[in-house]
């Protein structure tokens, strides 16, 4: 009975022992195996591609928003995923010398969704009021470095309105009208030469 | 019941004192009267002699500190005591026939859609809105004149819920910029700050005023000589006399003659620029026109 065990499983190792074998030398089953694996490969390198942002900051020189061009990851991810990777960028602040972040410390993206009208929300937690220095153009430059580096790289979005913590706020520290949705800000943009 | 001589006494000084009570109640009555008509003439005269009405509303107050300049130096601090300031000069001086009003007179709670309300309620002229700003970047003095800004969606929205309050700005969209330009030049002329910005913003506590509604926004690097300068009395009635000179300039835009008219107490605005390009460079104003 025990000798019977060790023939089964001596027949069944060498048995599939073969099959691979055989798999492994059939040539068309190599390159079907060898085309799929590339495929997979391709999509995962195409998911990490790039994709560039502008990113609006404000200058050191003058009462304007000066751009940084960024490459970002995710070229192949959603419209709203791609829209949260360039304001995560914009959190992170400049790395030109000539611009200054537009965004407090500490500030996160609690998320962005798009309405059906073209309508662009962004939340942010409340760091966003908690750590702003405040000032009418202090609110400015924030409100406009978030509404206009979203509309530049992604059109379809025609307005942007800022959340905090999920919520409508009156305004950051008392100065501008959040309860509106803004705009691309042309006039803000620093005259180059 | 017997008629007794007591009572006849009272009789007749009953009959005695009518008269002496229709006297005395027709006195009281000419007294009131008379008191009423005081009291008209003299807020008739009160009227006559502020021909105009301006509301100053010094930016934040009680929890709101508004912007910090250095450990101690709060915006509220700052923009009452430049307030106060501006209203001093103005009662100073009646000829200017301006009545000044304050939206608060002490380091108090003001909600944003009360400051307006104040104005509205006074029937105000004029709405000037004083805030100061610390700003790191650009590190220059800079005065920032702010109008109220609404976009043709909010417009239609507010229309459509009935949303008056909000509206009441829009309409006075065109005195506001016109008061703003006055403030402007003021500053401009006076070279105390190193660039001025006339911006259009929609600025939460201009949008209820029903008159031209004007924010000015000084603003400083945040250094401890700049909190010096800002703290010294000296520098704060150079900025109260600035505002002044705009405030005046606007109310006596239509009266050429006026020792005030722009064209004679201004420098030419290319002269300015001139100025400014020197300064920067490139031109670092922005101008948001229609
Ligand atoms: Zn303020």
């Amino acid at each position: 009975m025990k000798q019977f065990l060790i023939i089964m499983l001596a027949l069944i190792i060498v048995g599939s022992g073969l099959w691979v074998w055989t798999e492994l030398k059939n040539p068309r089953k190599l390159v079907s195996r060898n085309l799929l694996l590339s495929k997979i490969l391709e999509e995962n390198k195409q998911r990490e591609e790039f994709f560039s942002v502008q990113l609006f900051f404000a200058s050191k020189m003058g009462f304007s928003l000066g751009v940084e061009t960024r490459e970002v990851k995710g070229e192949k991810s959603s419209l709203q995923q791609q829209i949260r990777r360039a304001l995560a960028e914009l959190i992170k602040g400049p790395t030109q010398a000539d611009l200054v972040s537009t965004i407090p410390v500490g500030t996160k993206l609690r998320g962005f969704y798009l309405d059906k009208n073209g309508i662009g929300y962004a939340d942010f937690s409340n760091e966003m009021i908690k750590n702003h220095p405040g000032g009418s153009w202090g609110e400015l430059i924030t409100i406009y470095s978030v509404v206009n580096t979203v509309i530049k790289n992604f059109p379809q979005v025609r307005q942007v309105k800022l959340l905090i913590n999920g919520l409508e706020v009156e305004t950051l520290r008392g100065h501008l009208d959040l309860r509106r949705a803004f705009s691309f800000n042309e006039s803000l943009l620093s005259q180059q030469p | 019941m017997i008629f007794r001589k007591k009572h006849l006494n009272f009789l007749i000084i009953c009959i005695l004192a009518i008269p002496a009570l229709i006297e005395a109640a027709s006195l009281s009555r000419r007294s009131f009267s008379q008191d009423l008509a005081a009291a008209q003439a003299a807020q008739d005269t009160d009227q006559q002699q502020a021909s105009f009405c301006l509301v100053i509303d010094p930016g934040h107050g009680g929890k709101d500190s508004g912007v910090l300049f250095g450990a101690t130096l709060a915006e509220k601090t700052l923009t009452l005591s430049l307030a106060r300031k501006l209203q001093e000069l103005i009662d100073s001086d009646p000829e200017l026939n301006i009545k000044v009003v304050l939206t608060r007179v002490e380091d108090q709670d003001l909600p944003l859609d009360r400051r307006a309300a104040i104005a509205n309620h006074h029937r105000a002229d004029l709405f000037l809105s004083i805030h100061f700003g610390s700003y790191l970047y650009p590190a220059l003095d800079s005065m920032q004149i702010f109008i109220a800004d609404y976009s043709s969606e909010e417009l239609e929205y507010l229309s459509m819920i009935n949303e008056s309050w909000s509206l009441m700005q829009s309409k006075h969209l065109a005195e506001s910029r016109e008061f703003g330009r006055y403030i402007e030049q003021a500053v401009r002329a006076s070279g105390a700050f190193a660039a001025v910005n006339f911006l259009k913003a929609p600025i939460y506590f201009l949008k209820g005023a029903s008159m031209a509604a004007v924010e000015v926004e000084a603003g400083f690097a945040p250094s401890e000589e700049n909190i010096n300068k800002l703290e010294s009395e000296d520098y704060q009635w150079q900025l109260a006399k600035i505002l002044l000179q705009g405030i005046v300039s606007f109310l006596n835009k239509d009266q050429e003659q006026s020792q005030f008219s722009p064209s004679s107490e201004f420098s030419p605005p290319a002269e300015i620029d001139r100025v400014r390009e020197n300064l920067y460079g490139q031109g670092t104003r922005q101008e948001q026109e229609q």
